[in-house]
């Protein structure tokens, strides 16, 4: 139970995580079959449909939306801030920050994970492995995004009778970069939002917000 | 450590799809060629078959047109395709260019069906002009 506890916030996201999943293959699915019927095509089976394209295209569209998002929070945040937010850091702790501050090299402390009491390139990597792992997956859902989508949007045009795009044709079309910006404009409205919102609002024992006391002007102050 | 492992997982998991992905294409593709060639080759002499391989919308269209099937595929002027060139698979659906003539394909239950077929390419990006198509 206390370990349950422990991991409470994981575990809520992924059950949050697995049932809208299942909500948007089933939803997704009848969407899918009703306007196969009306063509007079072949129905899917949810196996079917969860391993297509079209399922595919869906979820990685919005998957590397939400990595970008946190790719470039955590990197703007390095250097940016926003005054009364507690998104941001103190306005004179912009950048990189000394190696005492980080807690690095000689100044790590007994409990500091291997690689922080490492030099070289371990302690580079370590560094810099939340940006670059939230990268590397943004990339991939990119990727995918762009992969299945053409296939996706290929087998729309088949069904059209038009020619399927080939990969440099899709990587220009407006299929490929709408899904992308639609993406794309929601993330940065909620990121801006969090951060302008969070100067004025509070909720009352979030550590994503201030003190319910704490002034307007406060900077990087968390509950 | 815990987390790294993750990552390789998914990654591991995204090869296996994609190369599960790329061997169930080739299957699709070589059926849908096959399809293809087969409709080819009865739709002149044998119209029964021919008629078996259309997607049900097509022959529905065919023969709201013109009369019962295998009387109306054969006043279809339809080019002596030759032999199949490239077939492009995505998902359920086909394309296949043989040496004179373009065809359309969709997957069902009972495997791949011409959904349009003695179709020629327009300008860009409208839909190629069938002889044979559904509604």
């Amino acid at each position: 139970m206390r370990r349950i506890r422990e991991q409470g916030l994981t575990l809520a996201f992924t059950a949050l995580l697995v049932a809208s999943l299942v909500g948007q293959a089933l939803t997704g699915l009848a969407s899918y079959n009703r306007q196969a019927a009306d063509a007079g095509l072949q129905l899917m089976s949810l196996w079917r449909y969860v391993t297509s394209s079209h399922f595919a295209v869906d979820v990685a569209e919005n998957w590397q939306s939400e990595y970008l998002q946190f790719l470039l929070f955590i990197l703007l945040t390095v250097w940016l801030a926003q005054k009364g937010s507690p998104e941001s850091k103190p306005l004179d702790e912009l950048g990189r920050e000394s190696d005492e501050d980080q807690k690095v090299g000689r100044h790590a402390g007994e409990d500091s994970p291997p690689w922080a009491k490492a030099t070289g390139w371990r302690l580079r990597l370590f560094s810099r492995s939340l940006g670059l792992t939230m990268g590397a997956i943004f990339l991939l859902s990119w990727l995918a995004q762009f992969i299945a989508g053409r296939s996706a949007y290929n087998a729309d045009q088949i069904q059209d009778l038009k020619a399927p795009l080939g990969w440099a044709q899709y990587a220009a079309a407006p299929d490929f970069w709408n899904r992308t910006f639609q993406n794309w404009q929601s993330e940065f409205l909620a990121v801006a939002s969090m951060v302008v919102l969070s100067i004025y609002l509070r909720e009352r024992g979030s550590p994503e917000s201030k003190p319910v006391g704490q002034p307007h002007t406060s900077t990087g102050v968390e509950g | 450590m815990r987390s790294c492992r993750a990552f390789v997982a998914l990654v591991a998991c995204s090869c296996w799809a994609v190369a599960g992905c790329s061997a169930d294409s080739s299957h699709r593709a070589t059926a849908a060629g096959q399809a293809a060639a087969s409709f080819a080759q009865v739709v002149r002499g044998q119209p029964d078959a021919a008629c078996a391989l259309l997607a049900p919308d097509t022959r529905q269209e065919l023969e709201d047109s013109s009369g019962p099937c295998p009387q109306g595929i054969a006043d279809v002027k339809l080019p002596d395709a030759g032999r199949v060139l490239s077939v492009q698979v995505f998902g359920l659906d086909a394309i296949v260019r043989l040496e004179h003539d373009t065809m359309f394909l969709a997957l069902f239950d009972a495997g791949w069906r011409v959904t349009a077929a003695g179709c020629t390419p327009q300008e860009e990006d409208r839909p190629y002009a069938c002889h044979l198509k559904g509604a």
